[in-house]
């Protein structure tokens, strides 16, 4: 690797952000290589069609790039990046008349407890179930789980995102992540065992 | 706080952070002293823990080649995203006027103008090209229908030749 490409590296994000609005393209080329792949992965979790998943990523990074003076580097570029091509998934979404789910409850009204009694585990998945079978079956249980609680869980379990990020990314405060985090939890198993029972039996 | 003496309500809660790995090492101690004397929440955590396998952490996606390097250069030449039909601006490249914008409402208009030319064009040509086609059929003479037309004039000019000189003046009667 030469030492140009090493010196891109290094350089943060937030000297990207800078030296694309000096309007350096370069810079920004490289903040789309930095990203493009976890935002593709994160569109993937909302939206199935290939071609439809590429179009939203590429309008992510241009609605990125005509904001960028307003990207204030207090918050990670990657949580800022996230809430754009969030909301261009919702409004895609909306489009083509596929509403997401909203919750129908305030689970801030449950801030700092479990608010629907004691927790319950989930059964683990079939040990003969391939990879690919798991993630098709969690895949279908989240697109049913209301937009709130689908966030939280997929910025957790399959973006492994920190509860103190997930607050930055969908600003909020880090009470009201655990407390979603906690519900969706159980509304991810209710719906599950709605789906495919024989997961659960003998589970509480 | 004794942590066998922990309410199972914080231990639950601290149970989904020790899952989730927000738990400092400190706490992690004293959930587990709880766990040791407590059958229910140590079942909790046991099946939380085991659910974490329904959630495959994402492979790498398969980004198209050459993806960063096109965006780029539509960024920079202010092109349309391929969703939104409303053109990216930089603002702070283009000075916040409206120089920025490619395909901006009088742009879509021309476009829109171009499109019903186009049509009528085309109307128009097919319009032509069938009055053209229905002039041409009406020149073409079929053979057997010319024949009999030839036919029936000659007929008429023997009938009328002699008639034309019995009634006819003769040139030095009308002289006189």
């Amino acid at each position: 690797m030469g030492v140009v490409r090493m010196q891109e590296i290094e350089r943060t994000d937030e000297e990207l952000v800078q030296e694309t609005l000096d309007g350096r393209r370069e810079a920004f080329q490289l903040l789309v290589e930095r990203h493009q792949s976890r935002v593709f992965g994160l569109v993937r979790h909302y939206l199935r069609s290939g071609a439809e998943v590429e179009d939203l990523v590429q309008d992510t990074f241009l609605k990125a790039f005509s904001k960028l003076s307003t990207f204030q580097s207090n918050s990670s570029f990657y949580t800022w990046l996230y809430r754009i091509a969030k909301n261009s998934v919702l409004d895609h979404l909306k489009r083509k008349g596929r509403s997401p789910i909203v919750a129908m409850e305030d689970p801030e009204d449950n801030l700092g407890g479990m608010g629907e009694g004691r927790s319950t585990g989930l059964p683990a998945p079939d040990a003969a179930m391939m990879k690919h079978e798991i993630s098709a079956v969690t895949r279908a249980v989240l697109e049913e789980l209301p937009d709130i609680f689908r966030d939280v869980l997929i910025l957790r379990e399959l973006e492994g995102l920190s509860y103190q990020e997930i607050a930055e990314t969908l600003e909020v405060s880090i009470g009201t992540v655990e407390s979603r985090i906690f519900r969706a939890r159980a509304k991810f198993k209710d719906k599950l065992m709605q789906q495919h029972p024989e997961f659960v039996e003998g589970l509480s | 706080m004794n942590a066998r003496n922990m309410p199972c309500e914080q231990a639950e809660r601290w149970i989904h952070q020790h899952v989730d790995q927000e738990l400092s090492v400190k706490q992690v101690g004293e959930l587990r002293q709880h766990l040791d004397a407590c059958a229910a929440c140590s079942g909790l955590y046991a099946e939380l823990k085991a659910g974490k396998a329904w959630f495959v952490p994402s492979e790498a996606p398969a980004v198209p080649a050459g993806f960063a390097a096109r965006v780029t250069a539509l960024a920079f030449a202010g092109a349309e995203g391929t969703i939104e039909r409303e053109a990216p601006v930089l603002a702070h490249l283009s000075g916040g006027g409206s120089r920025g914008v490619v395909l901006g409402g009088s742009d879509r208009f021309l476009k829109r103008a171009t499109a019903v030319a186009a049509g009528l064009l085309a109307v128009l040509g097919l319009a032509l090209y069938s009055q053209n086609a229905v002039s041409e059929r009406s020149l073409v003479a079929e053979e057997g229908n010319l024949e009999t037309v030839l036919e029936e004039m000659d007929q008429l000019n023997q009938e009328q030749v002699p008639s034309e000189t019995e009634d006819a003046p003769k040139p030095e009667e009308s002289q006189r």
